[in-house]
């Protein structure tokens, strides 16, 4: 037990937050009214509807689904004393050969000569464009994540050639962090016939508000796509964006969707050559999220349990195959010596 | 394929966690661990877990997941239902001073890693008394010879075949660690178990006397259903008797305490004032008939004193007679003040004849001493539990006296007529040799416990209440081979009595029939072993409801064809005293007319109703 000490200065200003927020939602209009703007200026709204095991089947022949995702450990506090371990997972629905998952990584350490080389490549590039040098390691591993992430999938397509790639988070973050290795991957994928799914869960972008302009009322004009559309569809419900409405790359095409009795809307990315299968995608993932969650698909849920590290398992992890002294000495953070 | 299993969580230097995510544990199953400091440890898997780590997602927050999402997956070919992670729970079989790494590899053996575990003596030199549980994957890899030599039983499927490693008992180790104790409630197996181990000791030619209190120690007949290979035929190997009727024992060569004690087995506590009754009459040498004459006459003597002694004084009284009492009141003379009153007599006299029915005094023990010559197995029966309590006491003191007799003659270099080792099993075990209470049996069952080990003679004993046997006598049990037991003073004596662990001990109420931990000295840690099939069976017993029915049918029968040519009965009017006259026995008026009632529904007779009652006649003729 515990006794929370709280600065009376907290209190006010988290109730001066709160009317903020309750301004902000007091400007919106109302469901219908909203639901007509976006109607008439963005897309259409379609009902979802769980597709039956027989029609999984035609659509599927047999081929599994892959969802892929990535995990990032940090080990040790102290320059250059840390470490990351990059562990990206692509996992199938339907075991080949007794594996359901194909697995890339990567371990960092500017203890390696040519990680810190990268390290300090990456930390010049950024005193040439003039940015903050802290950003050097942050700009480091999103590329390395965003890279083993799309290289697990070319080699998913490859080998277990399932009928569809679902990836935890949107394609941009491949377009701006794994460049080529994403234009590969499209590349195959297309070839191959597999189709590809980004499930975005926060959508931290502001695509709605840039379309809509002012045809939104003032306070709504900077809104995020997260909550300018919570509550605004309903459940099993997605909105399509017009065709002729350019919305991120012209390579992408997005819709919006609520799959649970959640009312926050989730975002997919698809490639633009696959638009006719987005209503069968959105449906078939509509089938696979359970009702009462958080609106994901379950096969990501699965997935990011599989791929994650918990803090326990990295330690058991480098116990294994660290020298307990060498640890000690060089990497273990003093603070988790403290005894509480 | 081979599995992946890791060492995970929390290590000790006692107990590990192994998990998996593709392969079941087996309880009890032995497994290396790679450690890379110690090397390769053997464990045994004490407990074993399985749980799906994605239903935890579904029950986070909603409460289910839909049908329809698992459907969706099973469809493309996502199984949650395969998901688990098996856990176990894995005991070391050394002590380490450091704790295990976790994350280190875990493997199956090979045989030849854990044999000496396993297999301590080879089949044709031990008993085979089943499959070591949890063994079954590395049974494998074993020799020839140790298969298909212990399949098991269940009664539903027959035989089994046989799917681990044989658990071999090393009886030839009994020199040096003596005595068996088989333990468990009811139904868990000891009757089973030990006609196993009986079945050995006759394969083996070893002597051995089994008191059988439930008439259930037959070896004539097959098991039910037995694979014909694995048949084997015990007649010449083993004998019954049957105490009071082939066996008995000697009344002259008793002394006054055995005899206390045989009075005591037939009718419970003596007073003090019986016991010293029987060390004042008893002379060793004494017949049954001497003695029990002597009690009664003394009876006479002290309750017709007056009548005797005007008898013996009379002018008119036959000399014969007349010596009669004289010897009669001399007998008062020498023994009325030692014994008081007539109370206690007639107490020892009740006894007497309880024991004088039972025939017990009528027959020597030669058949039993000849079968152990023989090297066959004894069974020895009685007409209830005390008769045999009473014979076993004699039985095996005299038994084990020979053969000490002869053992100490052999040290001291005498010659000696030969008196083989042998081993006394017996069932109830708890009755022999109860703990806080007298017994016939005990002192004797006591003494083998203590100093038989020296002498080559050996206890098997088996009971449900081990709470309840002699403490002394359960202490010297080196091995114990424990059954399903549930009541919790039991475990208790368990858990103090054995090397068995906590979470053995907690197992011990769920054991299905026929599963045991073999606790022994010999072999320095607990084995989970499933008793194999025996190759006979008890006789068998007729279904107590399957009696009930013929019984009921007989009676119907004989009540039938007492009556038929009484046809047609009226029963306003029947002719009760001829009926019972016909049967033999008396019968009361509703017992007939319920018995023709019922004769009628089964078709044999035809039933009219008529003005105030019934009238039955022959079906299919007219009245
Ligand atoms: N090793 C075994 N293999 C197969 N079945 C067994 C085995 N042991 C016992 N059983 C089954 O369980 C039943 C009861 O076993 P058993 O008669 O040996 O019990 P028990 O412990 O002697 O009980 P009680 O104390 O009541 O005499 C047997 O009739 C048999 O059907
Ligand atoms: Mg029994």
């Amino acid at each position: 037990m515990r006794v929370l000490v709280f600065d009376e200065g907290i209190k006010v200003r988290l109730r001066e937050l709160n009317d903020r927020l309750a301004t902000r939602r007091a400007g919106r209009p109302g469901f219908d009214d909203f639901r007509r703007l976006l109607e008439a200026n963005l897309g259409r709204f379609v009902s979802l509807a769980p597709i039956s095991e027989d029609e999984i089947d035609s659509w599927a022949q047999g081929r599994p689904v892959v969802g892929v995702d990535g995990s990032v450990n940090s080990y040790g506090e102290s320059y250059p004393y840390v470490l990351h371990i990059f562990q990206a997972s692509a996992r199938t629905t339907r075991p080949l050969d007794g594996k359901d998952h194909l697995t890339c990584s990567s371990v960092v350490s500017p203890l390696f000569p040519e990680d810190r080389r990268a390290l300090e490549d990456e930390r010049d590039r950024l005193m040439r464009e003039d940015k903050p040098l802290e950003l050097a390691w942050e700009g480091l591993r999103h590329r390395r994540l965003a890279e083993l992430e799309v290289e697990v999938a070319i080699r998913a397509v490859n080998e277990i050639r399932p009928f569809l790639v679902i990836f935890d988070g949107g394609f941009m973050r491949y377009v701006v962090q794994a460049f080529d290795k994403w234009n590969e991957y499209r590349r195959v994928s297309l070839e191959q016939g597999v189709i590809s799914v980004g499930v975005i869960e926060e959508t931290a972008t502001k695509l709605i508000a840039e379309v809509l302009g002012d045809k939104l009322p003032p306070g709504l004009r900077d809104e995020h796509d997260r909550s300018l559309l919570f509550g605004v569809l309903r459940e099993g419900e997605a909105l399509g964006i017009r065709e002729d409405i350019r919305f991120k790359r012209s390579e992408f095409y997005t819709a919006f969707a609520r799959f649970s009795r959640h009312p926050q809307a989730i975002a997919c990315d698809f490639f633009r050559e696959q638009v006719d299968h987005v209503k069968e995608v959105l449906d078939f993932l509509y089938t696979i999220t359970p009702q009462g969650g958080r609106g994901m698909p379950l096969w990501l849920d699965i997935v990011d349990q599989e791929v994650r590290i918990t803090g326990q398992d990295l330690e058991m992890m480098l116990s294994l195959y660290l020298d307990r002294d060498l640890m000690e000495m060089f990497l273990r953070p003093h603070r988790d010596r403290r005894d509480y | 394929m081979s599995h992946m299993m890791q060492v995970v969580g929390v290590a000790t230097q006692q107990f590990v966690y192994v998990a998996s995510r593709d392969r079941k544990f087996n309880i009890n199953e032995i497994l290396l661990v790679e450690d890379p400091v110690y090397g390769d440890l053997k464990g045994e898997v004490i407990e074993t877990q399985s749980f799906n780590r994605y239903i935890p997602l579904a029950t986070e927050r909603n409460s289910l997941l839909e049908p329809r999402v698992l459907d969706g997956l099973r469809q493309v070919g996502f199984r949650i239902e395969d998901e688990e992670i098996n856990i176990a729970k894995v005991r070391l079989l050394e002590e380490l001073t450091a704790p295990v790494k976790t994350g280190a590899n875990v493997r199956v053996p090979e045989f030849y890693e854990i044999e000496k575990l396993l297999v301590s003596r080879p089949p044709e030199e031990g008993l085979v008394l089943g499959v070591i549980r949890g063994t079954a994957e590395v049974a494998s890899g074993m020799p020839e010879k140790l298969k298909g030599i212990a399949p098991l039983y269940d009664r539903e499927h027959g035989m089994l075949p046989q799917d681990g490693v044989p658990f071999i008992l090393d009886h030839w180790a009994m020199a040096d660690y003596p005595h068996i104790g088989i333990f468990g409630g009811s139904g868990s197996g000891k009757s089973f178990g030990m006609r196993v181990i009986l079945e050995e000791l006759m394969r083996h030619e070893v002597p051995t006397i089994v008191f059988d209190p439930h008439f259930e120690m037959d070896f004539a007949e097959p098991l039910e259903g037995i694979d014909p290979s694995f048949r084997e035929d015990f007649s010449g190997r083993y004998v019954i008797v049957t105490a009071g009727k082939d066996a008995g024992v000697a009344f002259e060569e008793l002394n006054s305490n055995q005899l206390a004690g045989l009075l005591r087995a037939s009718g419970g506590v003596l007073t003090e004032a019986m016991e010293n009754a029987i060390y004042a009459l008893h002379r060793q040498g004494d017949t049954y008939v001497t003695f029990y004459n002597k009690v009664y006459d003394l009876i006479e003597a002290m309750e017709k004193e007056r009548a005797l002694e005007e008898a013996f004084r009379s002018q008119e009284i036959d000399p014969r007679e007349k010596e009669r009492v004289g010897a009669l009141l001399e007998l008062k003379q020498e023994f009325a003040s030692k014994v008081g009153n007539v109370a206690p007599l007639k107490g020892i006299a009740w006894r007497l004849d309880r024991i004088g029915r039972e025939k017990v005094f009528n027959y020597g023990i030669d058949r039993v001493v000849d079968a152990i010559k023989q090297q066959k197995l004894v069974v020895i029966r009685g007409s209830s539990l005390w008769v045999l309590q009473i014979f076993a006491s004699y039985l095996v003191k005299k038994m084990y006296d020979q053969r000490r007799e002869f053992r100490d003659a052999q040290q001291r270099g005498e010659h000696k007529e030969f008196f083989p080792p042998f081993v006394v099993a017996t069932d109830e075990a708890h009755n022999f040799a109860p703990k806080n209470q007298e017994a016939p049996a005990k002192s004797v069952f006591r003494e083998v416990a203590q100093e038989g080990r020296k002498y080559g003679v050996f206890l098997i004993l088996a009971s449900q209440r081990p709470a309840l046997l002699d403490d002394t006598i359960t202490a010297q049990l080196n091995t114990k081979i424990v059954f399903r037991t549930t009541r919790s003073y039991d475990i208790a004596t368990m858990k103090e009595e054995t090397d068995m662990t906590e979470d053995e001990t907690a197992r011990l109420p769920y054991l299905p029939s026929g599963v045991a931990f073999v606790s022994s000295a010999m072999v320095g840690r607990t084995v989970p072993v499933r008793i194999r099939a025996s190759k006979t069976q008890s006789p068998h017993r007729e279904n107590p409801f399957a009696e009930l029915r013929k019984k009921a049918e007989d009676r119907d029968a004989r009540f039938f064809r007492a009556v038929k040519d009484m046809l047609p009965i009226v029963t306003t009017r029947m002719d009760l005293v001829e009926i019972e006259k016909r049967l033999g026995r008396p019968v009361t008026e509703d017992e007939a007319r319920d018995t023709l009632s019922r004769l009628a529904r089964l078709g044999k007779l035809r039933e009219e109703k008529i003005l105030l009652g019934y009238r039955y006649s022959l079906p299919g003729r007219d009245a």
